[in-house]
């Protein structure tokens, strides 16, 4: 027996079951299996030409349906609705009708609407991520991420990564890391060394450590000699887990803390020492 | 009589208000799950999943199928009572013994070997040979081996429920880094999701409960991720028949009127609707 709209769009494309999505009950119940359907459609195959798929959903109301449940819903269902928008092949109806929860009370509402209108209007991305109110999460840059990756946004991080916004340059981390770009390892190193943003900083070395770029260099030296002792741990079981060797990152700790990384990176190994 | 009116009404009242949560946390396991960052894998939130006897060979085959792709699997066996299953694991996920060094982060003693695959495709199993004696014991000696930040201790027979680690992740990216220590499941305040820093901070998990962590740091869900297989149906029923023995002998006790029984067995009909109605939302997906 089916359970999910997954299982169901996996069986018409033929592909094997991934990701989840809403159970099939709830989505009859609520009347969208028709978006659901489409929606999933669009995120299993890559380049459709997004025209018939909106011709689809205008004949049969699935937009309109999908604005009145909004209006009439609210918190994470209005967010779950408007998500489902930005997963469908755009209209103007619905980016006219999206613009106003924008400034919606709950953040879930004003994120979902702003991923609707990126969707909606490219053009002006980097303009509306700029100007949205709070400092992105890792989960929200991730869904932007994700709008990227279908196409609708362009991939040029320079320009991102040496903003003065926050929001974008979070966005620029998340793509360099995303698509392993090592030519900005200059910019990363510029950013582990700029004092009035840990949280940026933090996610740049983070960002270095995963793409393998040499570590011992002074602002990252400087960076982690003052980092706090749980947040340092933490960082050198991530720099095992990536492969770094203790030579690698021998400037960055101190005598004890080298003995400790050295055992770390040994847990990943099998010692050929007999007896 | 009053007594009896007063606790039926909190029974329907609570009954009520843990439909209504439920209700709103399925509308927010919907709207987790159309998030994509877990599984992309772009959240940077790792998850290792700690595994106490009595371990089997599906046991470990179920939870190693969980998609999401920072998510490992660590399991804690005694050497002396569970040799075979150990011997078993080896050869089913040809595992390799591996340097092992204790530290000081938590009171681990007695392990006598780490195990990895040398097969990448088992790459997520861990294994720990460790004299245990206990739970606790085991746990903490899994935690110290976890190469994930977050940890999510799973208890005899408990899996995750489909999609639910995708969620954990997502919940712990909706916020800063290293901002949430804790994911607790409000309705028994029972400790899904630890973060390692925390853990090491208060000395293991012999020390730990909902009360050790700041209250800014914890998260608070409605919705158990994590789930029994082979639950009885019958105990709500159970309860609730006997509950309404109870109020009719109470009734037949003070001689009350006719009006007051049936209102009584009419709270007690809307908290098991309620009830049933909780179940089949959180029945809704079924466990890995």
């Amino acid at each position: 027996m089916l359970r999910s709209v997954n299982e169901l769009v996996c069986r018409v494309v033929g592909e094997q079951e991934g990701s989840l999505s809403l159970p099939l009950e709830r989505a009859v119940r609520r009347g969208r299996l028709l978006a659901e359907l489409v929606a999933q459609f669009t995120e299993s195959v890559y380049g459709c030409d997004p025209m018939p798929m909106a011709k689809l959903m205008c004949r049969y109301g699935t937009d309109r349906a999908l604005l009145a449940e909004v209006r009439r819903s609210h918190g994470y269902r209005r967010a779950s609705c408007l998500l489902l928008l930005a997963q469908l092949p755009p209209l103007e109806s619905v980016r006219r009708e999206v613009e106003r929860y924008l400034e919606d009370p709950a953040r879930e509402v004003r994120f979902a609407a702003l991923l609707v209108m990126l969707a909606a209007e490219p053009a002006e991305v980097f303009r509306r991520i700029a100007v949205f109110g709070e400092p992105l999460t890792r989960c929200e840059v991730g869904e932007i991420l994700h709008l990227l990756r279908r196409g609708l946004l362009p991939i040029a991080y320079r320009p991102l990564i040496e903003s003065e916004n926050s929001n974008l340059r979070r966005l620029g981390l998340a793509i360099v890391g995303h698509f392993a770009i090592e030519e900005a390892d200059d910019v990363l190193l510029k950013m582990v060394g700029e004092a009035w943003n840990d949280d940026l900083s933090l996610a740049a070395l983070y960002t270095l450590g995963a793409l393998h770029r040499p570590l011992q260099r002074r602002a990252v030296v400087t960076y982690v000699q003052r980092m706090d002792r749980e947040v340092r741990r933490e960082w050198m079981r991530s720099m095992a887990r990536e492969g770094y060797s203790l030579q690698q990152v021998r400037t960055l700790l101190d005598e004890g803390q080298r003995r400790r990384y050295v055992q770390l990176v040994a847990t990943y190994k099998r010692s050929l020492v007999c007896g | 009589m009053w007594l009896m009116d007063c606790v039926l009404s909190c029974v329907a009242l609570w009954a009520l208000f843990r439909w209504r949560m439920a209700e709103r946390a399925a509308d927010r396991r919907v709207w987790l799950d159309r998030m994509h960052g877990a599984r992309s894998g772009t959240l940077g939130v790792g998850i290792s999943a700690l595994v106490t006897r009595p371990v089997t060979l599906e046991r470990c085959e179920r939870l190693l199928g969980v998609e999401y792709a920072l998510f490992e699997v660590v399991v804690v066996l005694d050497g002396e009572r569970d040799a075979v299953m150990i011997e078993q694991l080896k050869a089913r996920y040809h595992l390799i013994q591996v340097e092992y060094y204790p530290t000081d982060e938590l009171p681990v003693r007695g392990v006598r070997g780490l195990y990895r695959s040398r097969k990448r495709r088992f790459r997520r199993l861990v294994l720990v040979d460790c004299r245990t004696p206990g739970v606790v014991a085991a746990l903490d000696a899994a935690a110290e081996v976890a190469s994930y930040e977050y940890l999510l201790p799973l208890r005899v027979d408990e899996y995750p429920v489909v999609g639910a680690v995708e969620r954990l992740a997502t919940e712990v990216a909706l916020q800063p880094l290293g901002a949430v220590e804790q994911i607790c499941y409000l309705p028994t305040l029972y400790v899904v999701l630890w973060r390692r820093a925390a853990l090491i901070r208060i000395g293991g998990f012999a020390h730990c409960s909902m009360r050790v962590v700041r209250r800014e740091r914890c998260r608070w869900v409605w919705e158990m991720p994590l789930r029994r297989e082979n639950l009885p149906k019958w105990h709500s029923m159970l309860v609730f028949s006997l509950l309404a023995l109870l109020a009719a002998f109470v009734w037949w006790l003070d001689g009350g009127s006719l009006l007051r029984i049936l209102l009584w067995w009419m709270l007690l009909l809307l908290a098991f609707l309620c009830r049933l109605r909780v179940r089949q939302i959180a029945e809704e997906l079924p466990v890995v």
